[in-house]
């Protein structure tokens, strides 16, 4: 069972809700899988769709935009149809987003926002109370209570990173969206998380789907990689076949890019 | 959090002092002798005589400084003299016309949360809609409409014509309706705002996009996380509405022939009954700064960011 596909989108495309999709699409013609184990790498410029991208897998589009063509299979149902979205989100598939101190609400604690998101998929919190603290203390919290006692504040962004990705595991999603999981963190804290991320592919079997600009994320965690520009994929690979023969002149110069920043060949950093 | 309630109370003692000081100048600053209002009110005939008298009664003759110390000191042992008019102690009677003013702002300010809570968060999630359409237009005339004349419209309206609801007076609860509507009017309309503009704020942080990534459904999304976020604010501005309310109180008693102290405020201004102005004064600035500080304890209450602020961060 370790090829099934937990997501595949097909021609997927996004476009302004109130004007013709031909003239305001800003994702067009995207088509992706995520294999249950595997990760799927999206990489490309800011403003290049790969947050819009994740946002449609979730159906969480902001109003003035929608789905105009294309389809999101999730774990065999498709999002939009009438499949309560509850049952989807948090339950089967999970995000970690960028700039976690600002996704928690600063009023409540971080247990309140983990025992609410239990609740919310009919999960009984007090029966459930000692693994929240084992997981907890899996990904490295020694003080679990301490932790759950926290306003969101109180922590670090990598912490609240981690807090994220707890929630994954409690829910026992298949999907892991990650949606540049160590942008505003420094770099020991990322190369813990990206570890933890590899490690949630590998022994929970998560399909994972991980957006990011950093090509040494990408080298790290991904087994396929799509290349995203203005809205399109340009090229789709193998990371390891990618990054030694990209095809693109896209690509060519991000990898060039990247070589010329930190001097080194990725190449021998993709895991095999 | 005690500490924090003590530093505050310690704190009204310079403002007291402050407000006493204007109170007392202000009201001296006017072009009116109060040993003339004096006699005038005891109906005496302003003679020479009668003034010097009046004069060395009162205290007048001494230097200001003089005077206002001997005020401030009998002030601070709740004696603030005898009225020009009644000629009995100033404090007992502002407390005895205290609780129908407490009563017809208490209830005031219940109205305006009842009505602009849901209000302002209907108009928030159905923004451009026809019911911000409505509500905005609601807010709008509210605003721009002064309680005074609100309260001679609905006089007309419910009493006059429809003869629905007794037009002055204090009694039962439907003495209470216009009176509580034409002074709640302005801090609904306010509210109404200031709960819409800080809904919209909330709706779109990340912090709601992920509880919505996390499968909350959307009741609880609005009404747990983004409706607390937006109390916030709100709460502050509850310590203005309750000086607005205290202020209008004034204006809508004397139109609704309310027996609060508002209107007994008015009428000892009419008669320039010195020693009833400067109680009332600063009985409503106590009142002011200590339903603030309430609201600050309320405010602290709900944001931990307050309320664990100088604790430093893990």
């Amino acid at each position: 069972m370790s090829c099934a596909s937990v997501l595949s989108i097909r021609d997927l495309q996004i476009s302004l809700a109130n004007q013709s999709p031909s003239n305001s699409a800003l994702v067009s013609d995207v088509s992706l899988e995520v294999m249950r184990g595997k990760a799927t790498g999206l990489i490309g410029a800011s403003g290049s769709g790969k947050s819009l991208t994740c946002l449609a897998v979730m159906d969480l589009l902001p109003k003035n935009l929608h789905c105009s063509k294309g389809e999101v299979e999730l774990i065999r149902g498709t999002v939009g149809d009438k499949t309560p979205l509850c049952c989807i989100r948090g339950k089967r598939a999970a995000m970690i987003m960028q700039n976690p101190v600002s996704c928690f609400d600063p009023v409540f604690t971080v247990g309140y926002h983990l025992k609410e998101t239990l609740r919310a998929h009919k999960l009984d919190v007090a029966k459930n109370i000692n693994r929240i603290r084992s997981t907890l203390a899996e990904l490295g919290f020694q003080q679990p209570d301490e932790i759950l006692a926290a306003y969101p504040f109180q922590l670090s962004g990598g912490m609240l990173q981690r807090i994220m990705v707890s929630l994954a595991l409690l829910l026992e999603v298949e999907l892991l969206i990650a949606d540049e999981p160590t942008t505003d963190l420094d770099v020991i804290v990322q190369s813990r998380i990206l570890g933890l991320i590899d490690r949630l592919k590998k022994e929970k079997n998560m399909g994972v789907l991980l957006v990011t600009h950093d090509l040494s994320v990408i080298a790290r965690l991904a087994d396929n990689v799509l290349v995203m520009h203005k809205g399109r994929v340009i090229e789709s690979a193998p990371v390891a076949k990618l990054f030694a023969h990209p095809r693109e002149e896209y690509t060519k110069a991000l990898l060039s890019a990247h070589f010329s920043l930190y001097g080194q060949d990725l190449s021998g950093e993709v895991h095999s | 959090m005690l500490h924090f309630i003590f530093r505050r109370l310690l704190l009204l003692i310079p403002i007291l002092f402050t407000v006493s000081v204007l109170v007392f100048l202000i009201l001296r600053l006017g072009p009116n002798d109060p040993a003339l209002s004096y006699l005038r009110l005891s109906q005496i005939p302003p003679t020479d005589e009668a003034l010097a008298t009046a004069r060395e009664f009162l205290g007048l003759n001494k230097p200001l400084l003089v005077q206002y110390l001997d005020w401030a000191g009998r002030a601070l042992r709740l004696d603030f003299g005898l009225s020009y008019v009644t000629h009995r102690p100033v404090l007992a009677e502002i407390l005895y016309y205290l609780p129908a003013t407490l009563e017809l702002a208490g209830v005031s300010l219940l109205l305006t949360l009842l009505v602009s809570i849901p209000l302002g968060m209907w108009s928030a999630l159905n923004k451009d809609c026809w019911p911000d359409h409505m509500t905005r237009a609601f807010a709008f005339f509210g605003v721009s409409m002064p309680n005074f004349w609100m309260g001679f419209l609905l006089v007309t309206v419910f009493s006059v014509w429809l003869h629905w609801l007794p037009p002055m007076g204090r009694g039962g609860i439907s003495h209470l309706i216009m009176p509580a509507v034409s002074l709640a009017l302005m801090s609904i309309s306010i509210n109404i705002r200031l709960i819409r503009a800080s809904m919209l704020e909330n709706l779109h942080t990340r912090s709601v996009l992920y509880a919505r990534a996390r499968g909350l459904r959307e009741r609880t999304v609005i009404g747990v996380h983004v409706f607390k976020n937006s109390l916030i604010p709100v709460i502050t501005a509850i310590g203005m509405h309750v000086g607005e309310l205290l202020g209008g109180a004034v204006v809508v008693e004397s139109i609704f022939s309310w027996p609060g102290v508002g209107r007994f405020a008015v009428s000892s201004i009419y008669n320039r009954d010195y020693p009833v102005m400067q109680c009332f004064l600063l009985l409503m600035v106590v009142i002011f700064v200590l339903c603030n500080l309430l609201v600050d304890i309320c405010y602290a209450a709900i944001d931990p960011r307050i309320r664990l602020a100088g604790e430093g961060n893990r």
